[in-house]
């Protein structure tokens, strides 16, 4: 039926308006906080005090683009960064760079399981990473309920920005070229957005939907290492509603729920970002976690009240 | 000067759970030629078709592709081996560009990269060989149906295919873009590439192609020249009984001084349609002529609240009536059959019997439920009363045919007892025999007292149901013309020209 | 008309396997320990006892939840704030009981606002969020998941700050009824879930309310042009849900007399989801089986309990219960209940 044809958007809801609202919320956001804080937000030392949360973070929504670029989800980063965490600090008191292809693998495994059961069985994404999200959190409680569980006081010496800030660069900008410049983007977004259509045309999407899930986990794992770096200790909290974060920061950062071509690299990095000042500043403002919680439901809600992409009902695959 | 044979099929069979789909059917595609695949609804044409790009395998036969035997294991491979299908039923990426559709799965690289200037560069190209001039970075889905259609014809096109399958390609067409494609289709023949065209339009087979096979029932009736078969004796021979009825037909009498049932005055929905006027009488048929885009659908939908009226008056039965959404239509006792039967018709999951009830049950509100019995014994009726094809009315709806489910709208509609029915295409995409029940069914109502609104791309069809016919033009009613007084050229001239 | 028994069919159904799975769990009770089914009279409290009356008696809140969960998921949608609903309530409902704490100090036998206010406004506040829930949908056009996120994550800030973030206890009698009483020998938590998913069939089954919400969850454009109000079908599947949150809310503040604005509820929505699909219902919408729900639910509590009763690690639980659940799952997905049904055919086909 010819009903989108033609029909004159208005600016509000054309797309190139809808790509650069997450960018003027990060800006409204930055600039309500440093207004409330009188600055405070952007002195150096909180500057890197903020930095320092935005890592791991942005290493993970940057796994996670893939899976939701499918029309996918995926609920086991916590638990992922859990196990993942464990076994690097294990790992680190043998050697540092097998705990970092440690935690990797251990990643990319439970990303493998997720993909096999997501694909093999048919089975929506949302269901199997329920499943696997407490199958593995109960691994992690496990180990971590008694007593934390310590890393090598080596692997807590390589703690420093620049070590940080390179790894999740060096993820960034990898995952970019990957997403932009070669067949797997394109793969992955032309699943999203008609799965059927895209198998007709050739793409392996049975292929592409393991990969997308091996990487989050994958990348989720090389976040457990810069988390440990961080923490140095995992308890039975670690990456506690993680996903949560993620998905939100992945939606006020203008990433559509149904996945496809409208999604735009830059949604993780203004997404984790967005998160992150909002997080410190309410902080900073000095409210209790109740008001932070609330508050932060309620920015939530009028960004996707303005970003959102009107479709029908539409199911998460 | 016929070209070789590029391909050949020997013995196809093909089982289905309870059912032979193709039954050791043979046939040939040349060099150069447009070959017409033809057949009812279930007569096995798609099946040979997704035998030959390997989505579904054959029990036995063999596929020759230049002499040697292959067998793809899907798409991919078929289009690999030079094999290139636009599929009726598979859509392309709605939210990707226009360009990202043609090359999904294939992308030109530059420096390991993918080469986006390349890309849009190609997609221009291709486009503006079909006449489009386009912007082919934008989403697919901003563009109409016949456009996503070219797309998806320049993407099977430009593989450098040797054979190109075109399975239903101008359903959604105008007249203009059906004579685009054909005059792409010619040119490509004219290339050397064997064409195999499905279609349920008469007047395209003879149009276009070269030869024709028919089938039915899963069996081969036979390969003909085009000229050695006119149109009755093709039909003959698709339904295998002789297709009188569809021409005898008779439009329904309505007196002169029969009352007006829907009267609309200056209606218009702030954005599409500015100021249409109409009226349709008790017991009258009015067709509805005009291209794609004309304003037909959007009259319609404004009528049934579909689309909501911002300006004018609507009557009915000559008392002013208000209608915002659907559900007031229906209140008022207008039924409406979409054109897009898949989208906005039928409920596939849902059975039959829940599919028929649905209108009814929706305008006593869902506190007073039908029984499951009176549900039965409705769809029951409709069932039998419309030659529905299903073992019982159980059978999920999205498991008919075609054309059994567009009976099944229709009887959604008719047990809802409408004084004014609305249908838009109600024989699109549906086999002959079907269309011609369709069009009794729409004629017996008539007779019984219901205005009916037709809408349809074929005119012979509206000439011959129609008492009178309201043509449309660039959103506007351009002329009214008496259906029985009328010919197919008045009518294509004033589409084409405006009223005089 | 009579319908044919067919082998194929019914190991088509994912409610055959559920009943199957939920049987071999208990099966494999029964054979470790034969006491499992035993179940005891208590004259003391007038109560039945045992593991089976436990097994119902947890899985109250789920499956209660889950009854609106599976019309949620029939339409196509999810809603991820039932857990935190339910802290809502209790907190509410906590609140109305304790009121100024500074006055009443001691948690007693008493409540400072009438019982009735402690009960309803809580459901009220409930269905009303569900009302927001659904309008964010209806109207908003906004997808459910990320619709229902939004209480998801502010949802247990608004039970803090309804508390001061304080926890309450309470000694009320009346208020320990819902969650520890008992009626005609059963736990009151059982019976409140009886009529809840009898009012819930009743409701979607004996009005046309159940076919127009799978209706809606098949083909919304289509439904909406045969006349099915949409938007409204899917703001009353929200409320309901809210209202059943409400429900389950109290009853698992009643449990501990308590209100517990981060742990109440945790989780829930993820296992009223499980359940709601390990019973057969789809989450691309369409057809639902609230039976199906029922015995989901019943499954992922007898697993907790299974788990408990045998002693093993506490901690092990969630892991154990993931397993078990993934392969009641994986037996149902559509490539195993093919593989099945294909192979009940052929027998089928070499008796005939």
């Amino acid at each position: 039926m010819a009903k989108n044809d033609e029909m004159r958007p208005s600016i509000l809801d054309s797309d190139t308006f809808k790509g650069l609202l997450p960018f003027i919320g990060l800006v409204v956001i930055l600039g309500v906080m440093y207004w409330l804080t009188d600055g405070r937000i952007m002195q150096p030392k909180r500057l890197r005090l903020l930095l320092s949360q935005v890592y791991y973070p942005m290493i993970v929504a940057t796994g996670v683009f893939f899976v939701m670029t499918l029309g996918s989800i995926d609920f086991t980063e916590g638990s992922t960064l859990g196990v993942a965490s464990i076994v690097i600090s294990q790992l680190s008191f043998y050697s540092i760079p097998l705990a970092v292809v440690g935690g990797i693998l251990t990643g990319a495994a439970i990303g493998a399981v997720n993909g096999f059961f997501h694909v093999r069985f048919r089975l929506q994404s949302f269901i199997v990473t329920i499943c696997t999200m407490y199958l593995f959190r109960g691994v992690c409680a496990y180990f971590t309920t008694e007593t934390a569980v310590p890393a090598s006081a080596a692997i807590k010496a390589l703690d420093s920005d620049n070590l940080k800030i390179g790894i999740t660069l060096a993820v960034l900008i990898v995952a970019f070229f990957l997403f932009k410049f070669t067949r797997i983007g394109n793969d992955v977004k032309a699943t999203g957005s008609g799965e059927t259509a895209a198998r007709f045309s050739g793409v392996r999407t049975d292929r592409v939907k393991f990969f997308a899930f091996v990487a989050a986990g994958a990348l989720t794992g090389l976040a457990a290492f810069v988390n440990v770096i961080k923490v140095g200790s995992i308890t039975s909290t670690a990456g506690n509603q993680l996903e949560t974060q993620i998905l939100i920061s992945l939606v006020l950062g203008g990433l559509p729920i149904t996945g496809g071509s409208k999604v735009r690299f830059s949604n993780i990095v203004v997404g984790t970002l967005m998160y992150t000042v909002l997080n410190n500043g309410l902080v900073m403002l000095g409210y209790d976690s109740a008001t932070q919680q609330l508050i932060k439901g309620v920015v939530f809600l009028i960004f996707v009240a303005l970003t959102i992409d009107r479709k029908a009902l539409k199911v998460i695959k | 000067m016929p070209g070789k044979n590029i391909l050949e099929m020997r013995g196809i069979t093909i089982q289905f759970p309870g059912v032979k789909a193709l039954d050791g059917v043979d046939f040939t595609l040349r060099e150069g030629e447009i070959h017409s695949l033809l057949g009812e609804n279930g007569a096995g044409k798609s099946t040979l078709i997704k035998c030959i790009t390997g989505v579904n395998k054959k029990d036995s036969g063999t596929i020759l592709l230049d002499g040697h035997e292959i067998n793809p294991s899907g798409p991919n491979e078929a289009m690999s081996l030079g094999i290139s299908t636009v599929f009726q039923e598979v859509n392309l990426c709605p939210n990707l560009s226009v360009a990202e559709n043609i090359f999904v799965g294939r992308q030109p690289m530059k420096h390991g990269g993918i080469d986006w200037n390349e890309i849009n560069k190609r997609a221009e190209e291709l486009m503006n060989r079909f006449h489009l001039d386009i912007d082919v970075t934008r989403p697919l889905s901003y563009y109409s149906t016949a456009i996503q259609q070219m797309t998806s014809i320049a993407r099977a096109v430009d593989v450098q295919a040797k054979v190109l399958i075109l399975d239903e390609p101008t359903s959604s067409l105008d007249e203009n873009e059906v004579q685009l494609l054909f005059s792409v289709m010619r040119e490509l023949k004219a290339s050397g590439m064997g064409i195999i065209f499905i279609t349920h339009f008469l007047d395209q087979i003879y149009a276009v192609s070269d030869r024709m096979t028919i089938l039915r029932n899963g069996h081969l009736i036979g390969t003909y020249n085009i000229d050695e078969l006119g149109k009755v004796e093709l039909v003959t021979k698709m339904v295998g009984k002789d297709m009188d009825v569809i021409f005898s037909l008779k439009r329904a009498e309505v007196s002169p001084d029969a009352p007006v049932m829907l009267k609309a005055e200056h209606i218009g929905d702030g954005s599409k349609i500015d100021d249409i006027s109409l009226t349709v009488k008790r017991g009258e048929l009015v067709g509805f002529a005009g291209l794609l885009g004309s304003g037909r659908t959007e009259t319609a939908e404004m009528l049934f609240g579909a689309v909501k009226t911002v300006k004018g008056d609507i009557y009915l039965d000559g008392e002013k009536i208000e209608i915002k959404q659907p559900f007031d239509a229906i209140k008022s006792q207008l039924a409406f059959c979409p054109e897009d039967r898949k989208r906005d018709g039928i409920i596939g999951d849902l059975s039959i019997r829940e599919n028929i009830m649905l209108a009814v049950q929706s305008r006593k509100g869902f506190m007073k439920p039908m029984t499951r019995q009176e549900q039965t014994e409705l769809a029951d009726k409709y069932i039998a009363l419309l030659g529905i094809a299903t073992p019982d009315c159980e059978k999920k709806a999205g498991e008919l045919s075609g054309g059994n489910q567009q009976k099944v709208i229709l009887a959604r509609w008719i047990a809802a007892s409408p004084k004014v029915l609305i249908l838009d295409e109600p024989t699109r995409g549906i086999d002959i025999g079907a269309k011609a029940e369709i069009q009794r069914l729409m004629l017996e109502m008539c007779r019984d007292g219901v205005s009916v609104i037709f809408i349809s791309s074929e005119l012979d069809e509206i000439i011959r149901c129609s008492n009178r016919v309201i043509i449309m033009r660039d959103r506007e009613k351009v002329a009214e013309v008496d259906g029985a007084s009328c010919t197919q050229q008045d009518i294509l001239r004033i589409i084409a020209e405006g009223a005089a | 008309m009579t319908k044919k028994f067919s082998l194929s069919g019914v190991m088509q159904s994912k409610v055959t396997w559920a009943v199957i799975a939920e049987a071999l769990i208990l099966l494999v009770c029964f054979i470790i320990r034969p006491d499992f089914f035993s179940i005891s009279y208590q004259p003391s409290t007038g109560m039945l006892y045992g593991s089976l009356i436990d097994i119902v008696n947890r899985s109250a809140e789920i499956t209660i939840i889950s009854m609106g969960m599976t019309l949620v998921i029939a339409l196509g949608g999810t809603d991820l704030s039932v857990g935190a609903l339910v802290a809502v309530a209790g907190a509410i409902a906590l609140k109305f009981l304790r009121w100024d704490v500074l006055t009443y100090t001691t948690p007693g036998d008493y409540t400072v606002y009438p019982y009735v206010l402690v009960i309803a406004v809580p459901l009220i506040a409930c269905a009303l969020m569900g009302l927001f829930n659904g309008f964010l949908v209806a109207k908003g056009g906004i997808q459910p998941i990320i619709a229902t996120l939004i209480l998801m994550v502010c949802g247990r800030g608004v039970a803090q700050i309804l508390t001061d973030g304080k926890q309450f206890t309470t000694g009320y009698s009346p208020f320990r009824v819902i969650g520890q009483g008992s009626f005609l020998c059963l736990p009151m938590p059982i019976i409140i879930t009886i009529i809840v998913v009898a009012a819930v069939a009743l409701f979607t089954r004996k009005t046309a309310f159940g076919a127009f919400v799978e209706s809606v969850g098949v083909n919304p454009s289509a439904s909406r042009l045969s006349g099915i109000k949409a938007g409204n079908v899917i703001l009353i599947v929200f409320m309901i849900t809210g209202l059943l949150s409400g429900i389950a809310g109290l009853i698992y503040s009643s449990r501990i007399m308590s209100n517990d604005s981060n742990n109440a509820g945790l989780n829930f929505e993820m296992d009223a989801i499980l359940a709601v699909v390990i019973g057969g219902t789809n989450m691309a919408g369409g057809r639902f089986s609230l039976a199906g729900t029922v015995i989901g639910s019943l499954i992922i509590r007898t697993i907790v309990t299974f788990v408990y009763y045998f002693g093993i690690v506490a901690e092990a639980t969630m892991a154990f219960k993931a397993l078990i659940i993934a392969v009641v799952i994986v037996l149902q997905s559509e490539p195993v209940r093919k593989y099945f049904a294909k192979r009940a055919a052929m027998k089928e086909g070499a008796r005939a």
